[in-house]
């Protein structure tokens, strides 16, 4: 663990300006009440002890008085030590990268993502979706391993207890662990999409790119702040290395972007590098809230019932209101159907309505789905600033 | 002797003029305090729409390609077939699945950090690698 | 400035009687007074808030936000309940005529005279109403900053965490409180340089100051000063009293 990341974990990624106005609109959209208020217009300080990293407030501010602390140094570093730089974009960062380049909000910009990111010399450039996809096999089947439990099948004692909630957010993770430590043998033992493809970076992609573990410096493009902290965590280390070394915002790759003086917008569509860079499009919906639901409940149906959805577009998990729920059933292969209830937890602060009647033994669901980011991690804290006025 | 004291102000009266303009004075206050308020208030919703408009390029994507569950990845098949459980695509079982992909959190996570640090990847590696070939 | 022919004989000078000139009621003067208080402590408290010195600001805030309430609240109070006075100022200020022109033209009213005329000539300037086009001008401007000010603060304090003492409380994007507080800025800018010009004539200024002690006194405007700048309203007046008083020793 570097330096940066030892500050990382003791400070928080986050911290305000001594120009705060305070104004309050970082505090009343702070999930985690993290920020203090010590009266009307007093400037505002962040308490890392409570802080999940999450960046809303930065992304919120009217200001711009908010900051997150920057790996990019460390990433250009390891480019000029000669390190094989390997790189990986989350979902949501190629519907936000374009705003960066005055690109119609929303634009999907993958192609000239793979290309701006080639251009700024990183050796290999994969995707994020692979691993959101290895994500949903590991965590998929963990749940049916769950279920099984649940329903007495032999062979699955080991498994954990239901609901399961989702554990690839790691603003939500932090919140667990500060606010409800008795969830945390229900959050899925699955990494993030992020950490995941950091350990199987250096580990199955080095050999198959013959390439020292050692040799490699694995970047992720994020629209999350929380990664940032996530990354710096001291049990990521499966690989035997750090399995992610830095991560950078969607914002900061547009300013390096910029910086080096690439037209963004003229870029050609380029493709993934392959290996483990192809995804499938339950990969890309990760980014939106019912994302990881969706694509969940695509391949559990297929497990469960040895058949394709004929549907693939679950409308019931989709939608922007901050605590949704749907029954979802899966006709079995032995017969009978198994009514799959889910709910999808748009934002923290809707969460502990759902925590408590876990907790209580009272929960009806079998997955949560929860995302800190109201709207998905398309809405995260390290997605461009989006400040309409009117 | 004495002399007289005259105090004159302005004309007790008020004239349809000064009526009319002080009303609409005050109309023009209200209606400038109102809208702008108004107009404050309302573009809060307004100011969501972008995150609409990043979903819908998401959802764009998904619906635009072949390959849309994650089952049928190709990549991810290799993966576990080569690697994760050689010769077979069996999630979440096999001990480099285990360290590579799962985690644990609050303190046992400090607690896994420690026990990473002692046994090398290779350990699972050949491991997983025994199980599988047992298997098969 | 031309003294103007007064012709009207409430207003005549005649010998055996002092007329003394009404100018402001007391509503308007507790009104003005509530104002001034108002818009100077908010002014203080608002530069200091803006300069971010090291203050208690949760104090300096909330005594910024009870000013400002002060500030809109007496002339908002004054307007229903002295609609009269009111209606009257709402149309002085608006109405212009030639002799406005003239007072613009003079140049401003003569108060340029120490700097572009020599040997103390001074400028012709028309007889004036009981505001002068510049005081009408400055009138519509502090009416409408005042409003905005009032309306953008508002907007700002029910838009804090805990609102208006829990009462009004209300959100509004970051878009939209960035430009609320860049237009309680601007207005705040205009204002103060409004302010800046209507203190210095009613307060320092050696021929103007005279009107200060009538705003902040008894209301009584100095007659020859009324004769010579504001003539035109001079000649308008009726008389509200006369009684005999007698000759001091």
């Amino acid at each position: 663990m570097s330096e940066i990341k030892d500050a990382i974990l003791s400070d928080g990624v986050i911290s305000i300006s001594g120009e705060c106005k305070g104004c309050d609109d970082c505090v009343k959209v702070c999930p985690a009440g993290a920020i203090t208020v010590n009266g009307l217009g007093t400037k505002h300080v962040i308490d890392p002890s409570l802080c999940v990293n999450c960046g809303q407030c930065l992304i919120t501010c009217p200001f711009a008085r908010i900051e997150d602390v920057s790996m990019v140094g460390e990433v250009k570093a390891a480019m000029a030590a000669g390190k094989r730089v390997i790189v990986q974009e989350a979902p949501a960062v190629r519907v936000g990268l374009g705003e960066g380049f005055d690109m119609p909000e929303g634009s999907n910009v993958q192609g000239k993502m793979y290309a701006a990111l080639r251009k700024l010399g990183f050796s290999e450039v994969y995707d994020t979706l692979f691993a959101a996809d290895l994500t949903i096999m590991e965590e998929g089947f963990e749940l049916i391993g769950r279920v099984r439990k649940a329903l007495g099948v032999s062979g699955n004692e080991e498994a954990g207890p239901l609901p399961q909630f989702t554990s690839c957010c790691p603003g939500w993770v932090r919140y667990a662990e500060l606010n409800y430590p008795e969830l945390l043998p229900h959050l899925s033992t699955a990494k993030s999409p992020m950490m995941m493809q950091g350990a199987i970076t250096k580990t199955y992609a080095a050999k198959k790119l013959e390439v020292p573990a050692s040799d490699i410096y694995s970047v992720a493009i994020m629209p999350c702040t929380a990664k940032k902290f996530e990354c710096s965590r001291p049990e990521f280390i499966s690989s035997g290395y750090d399995d992610v070394d830095a991560v950078l915002t969607t914002r900061e790759l547009a300013a390096w972007i910029k910086e080096e003086g690439i037209d963004f917008a003229n870029l050609p569509e380029e493709e993934v590098d392959k290996l483990i860079g192809t995804g499938s499009g339950a990969g890309a919906i990760f980014g939106v809230t019912g994302g990881v639901m969706e694509a969940a409940l695509r391949t559990a149906y297929a497990v469960l019932s040895g058949n394709e959805l004929e549907n693939l577009d679950i409308e019931a998990v989709r939608g922007d209101d901050g605590l949704r729920e749907a029954t979802i059933p899966i006709p079995l292969e032995d017969g009978g159907t198994l009514e799959v209830k889910v709910a999808i937890v748009n934002g923290t602060k809707f969460v502990d309505e759902v925590a408590k009647k876990v907790i209580e033994g009272n929960s009806p669901y079998h997955f949560i789905e929860v995302m800190n980011c109201s709207g998905g991690c398309v809405n995260g804290g390290g997605q461009p600033i989006n400040h309409a006025t009117f | 002797m004495t002399h007289k004291e005259r105090i004159i102000g302005d004309p007790k009266g008020i004239t349809r003029r000064q009526v009319v303009k002080g009303a609409v004075t005050a109309a023009v206050a209200l209606i400038l305090s109102s809208g702008v308020g108004g107009i404050a208030l309302g573009a809060f919703e307004k100011a969501k729409k972008y995150i609409g408009n990043r979903t819908n390029g998401l959802y764009g994507q998904d619906a635009g390609m072949t390959l849309r569950t994650s089952h049928t990845n190709p990549e991810i098949i290799e993966l576990y077939k080569s690697y994760l459980s050689p010769g077979a695509v069996q999630p979440a079982t096999t001990e480099l699945s285990h360290r590579l992909l799962h985690t644990k959190y609050g303190k046992e996570a400090l607690e896994l950090a420690e026990e990473l640090k002692k046994t090398p990847i290779t350990a699972a590696e050949i491991e997983t690698q025994a199980i599988m070939a047992k298997i098969s | 400035m031309s003294e103007m022919e007064i012709t009207n004989p409430a207003a005549k000078e005649e010998p055996g009687v002092t007329i003394k000139v009404f100018k402001h009621h007391i509503a308007t003067r507790i009104m003005h007074c509530c104002v001034a208080l108002g818009f100077v402590t908010c002014g203080v408290t608002g530069i200091l808030l803006f300069a971010g010195v090291e203050i208690p600001r949760d104090t300096a805030a909330l005594l910024h936000c009870l000013m400002g309430a002060l500030f809109i609240g007496a002339p908002t109070i004054y307007a229903i309940t002295r609609f009269r006075y009111f209606a009257r100022f709402s149309d002085t200020v608006t109405h212009y005529d030639k002799d406005d022109l003239g007072w613009v033209t003079a140049p401003m009213g003569g108060y340029l005279d120490p700097f572009i005329r020599r040997n103390g000539e001074e400028s012709y300037v028309p007889p004036q109403d009981k505001y002068n086009a510049g005081q009408k001008g400055a009138g519509i401007c502090l009416m409408l900053g005042g409003i905005a000010l009032a309306i953008t603060g508002f907007l700002m304090w029910g838009n804090t965490a805990e609102g208006i003492f829990g009462v009004v409380k209300f959100d509004m994007s970051p878009g939209m409180t960035w430009f609320i507080w860049t237009l309680h800025f601007v207005a705040c800018v205009c204002m103060i340089l409004v302010f800046c010009v209507h203190f210095f004539l009613s307060a320092i200024h050696p021929v103007t100051r005279v009107e200060f002690f009538t705003m902040f006194g008894n209301g009584i405007a100095d007659y020859n000063y009324t004769k010579k700048k504001h003539g035109k309203w001079l000649n308008s007046l009726e008389v509200i009293k006369e009684r005999e008083i007698p000759d001091s020793k």
